[in-house]
């Protein structure tokens, strides 16, 4: 037996610091399963009690959101259509044909297979947050608002929507680059499109459902410089 | 006196977890897929670098300092010049690179840094695949992802081998190859579950509509393949048993079952990657996957594949030793074998 303090507390110290470590990394996983499990779950009145206390640990670093493709995959295309308006050295202005975007991103994704680009993630995102858009204003008209509520409404709706309004202005602008180079753009136009998929009871058929459009930005002014 | 002997009982229970790193092969493979993947990214959309990330991207400046979560920060958002980017961007490739073939903490904190920067300079290009990568690379720093597939591997290796007893950093260690299984294993249960609510999942019909997304019809001859009824609900069960299944794929004690799991999620992966043109989706995930085998399980792995290479090695005619060279002739052989 040592009875020099000094040799015999090394190993108590490693064996404490072990029992330490292990407890405090139990609380924190602890912690971090029941906060994702809550973040991941689907509605239910406790994952709304619990949410805004989870959250505080799980935002912004973990925050998740694992559906992919549930409950139920889309049902439909939405592809975006943008236009231009440009003017010639003569000075004479010109409004070019509508040019389908999202099938030009998705062929030059598909050009390289083994690592696809990235750009298609746009219009996705765009049409992602049109639909959210659209959906709020369908909730406000059928609100039954007074004219001026209503009108207020929209102003606070289109201004929470601002940014996503801007990139899709600027993602036509960009577009439109690259369809007229050396032209001098003007205005710009994105539509988004719908189109239904077939339903699988009728696949064979050989008829498509018809594009329906969904949403127009109206004509923009042409922002310069965009990805150049 | 209770409580010293719950202490002490507690206290070898983190001891046996803290003698040896687990998962270190799992980790390793890991790194090198989110280096790899990462790279991916960086190279398949190098041409368009400045539409998606650069100071006039498509989400502009302004936006993109106005909508950095509180607590996050983006190199990408220090400086409004072209200079300045483009340097972050090419050392976030040679960082990604360097983190996929060497390894170690100080690689893993920086590629992490670059990582995140580029994904919060415009979050609206992510999916699930980054999703998973940016929640398991702010638990890599603090693994053993080195020991393996690095240069240095067998230098780290033999570092470990010395170390002699628990340490808290080997706990650490074990605590976060934790935290990425407990993760991986979360997003396919939960991806499971929602998909069984879902009226296209359990009708069959669901992998028909995914294979007419236009974003998403990369194999002809998978949407050609998902208008036969039996195929469509055959792939959409398949897809909704593994994912459900997958956390009791992860803590069998049964190798065979484990591996199995595994394997039947890869085949789906790889099916997305070719048939829905998500390669950088499907790599990540096949990384995550990887993590939640043992490194006894690569060991068993590579034990049957060596068995399997010396019995094909074997079952090959060889000439005996005896047999003068002038006389062997493989044609002599061939034609000897025929007779007989």
């Amino acid at each position: 037996m040592d009875d020099n303090p000094n040799v015999a507390s090394v190993p108590e110290r490693r064996f404490s610091l072990v029992l330490l470590s292990g407890l405090v990394l139990s609380i924190v996983f602890a912690a971090f399963a029941l906060c994702v499990c809550v973040l991941v779950a689907p509605q239910s009145p406790a994952r709304v009690r619990l949410l805004p206390y989870t959250s505080k640990l799980t935002h912004p670093y973990f925050d998740q959101v694992w559906t992919l493709f549930a409950p139920n995959p889309p049902t439909d295309n939405l592809d975006w259509i943008v236009q231009a308006r440009y003017v010639d050295p003569a000075g004479a202005q010109h409004e070019g044909p509508p040019v389908n975007a999202t099938t030009q991103l998705i062929d030059h994704a598909k050009h390289d297979r083994l690592a696809p680009s990235r750009l298609i993630a746009l219009p996705m995102a765009f049409h992602d947050q049109i639909s959210d858009y659209m959906g709020t204003r369908g909730t406000i008209t059928g609100a039954h608002l007074d004219d001026a509520a209503q009108q207020r409404a929209f102003q606070a709706l289109n201004l929470q929507y601002a940014a996503c309004f801007d990139q899709i202005q600027r993602f036509a602008s960009a577009e439109a680059a690259a369809q007229y180079p050396g032209e001098t753009i003007t205005e710009v136009r994105a539509v988004l499109v719908q189109q239904e998929i077939t339903p699988f009871s009728d696949r064979y058929q050989q008829t498509q459902q018809p594009w329906k459009q969904y949403w127009d930005s109206g004509w923009k002014t042409y922002t310069a410089g965009v990805g150049a | 006196m209770k409580g010293s002997v719950l202490l002490v009982r507690t206290e070898q229970f983190f001891e046996r977890f803290a003698v040896q790193r687990h998962r270190l092969i799992g980790l390793a493979l890991l790194r090198v897929v989110l280096g790899g993947s990462a790279l991916v990214m960086y190279m398949s959309d190098y041409g368009n670098r400045e539409l998606l990330w650069g100071p006039d991207a498509v989400t502009s400046f302004t936006e993109f300092r106005h909508t950095i979560p509180g607590g996050q920060f983006s190199l990408y958002q220090f400086s409004t010049s072209q200079l300045w980017f483009e340097v972050v961007f090419h050392l976030g490739i040679v960082v990604a690179l360097a983190f996929a073939v060497l390894g170690g903490r100080i690689l893993t904190v920086i590629h992490a840094v670059f990582l995140l920067s580029l994904f919060i300079r415009d979050p609206q290009l992510l999916e699930g695949g980054d999703n998973l990568a940016r929640i398991v690379i702010l638990f890599l720093p603090f693994a053993t992802t080195d020991a393996y597939f690095s240069p240095f591997a067998e230098r780290r290796r033999r570092k470990l081998a010395a170390q002699s007893g628990p340490s808290a950093v080997t706990l650490l260690h074990n605590f976060m190859a934790l935290f990425v299984v407990f993760q991986v294993t979360v997003l396919y249960f939960v991806s499971g579950v929602w998909k069984v609510i879902g009226q296209t999942w359990y009708q069959g019909t669901s992998m028909y509509f995914i294979s007419r997304l236009d974003q998403f019809a990369f194999s002809g001859p998978l949407t050609w393949l998902m208008n036969n009824a039996f195929a469509g609900t055959a792939l959409s069960y398949f897809t909704i048993v593994i994912e459900v299944a997958f956390p009791l794929f992860v803590v069998t004690r049964r190798r065979w079952l484990r591996e199995l799991g595994v394997a039947s999620i890869e085949a789906l992966h790889i099916g997305i990657a070719f048939g829905m043109g998500l390669v950088v989706f499907a790599g990540i995930m096949i990384g995550g996957d990887l993590a939640c085998l043992r490194d006894d399980d690569y060991r068993a792995l590579a034990t049957r594949a060596r068995t399997l290479l010396s019995r094909v090695r074997a079952a090959r005619p060889t000439l005996p030793e005896s047999v003068p060279s002038s006389l062997a002739d493989p044609s002599i052989a061939l034609v000897d074998a025929h007779e007989v």
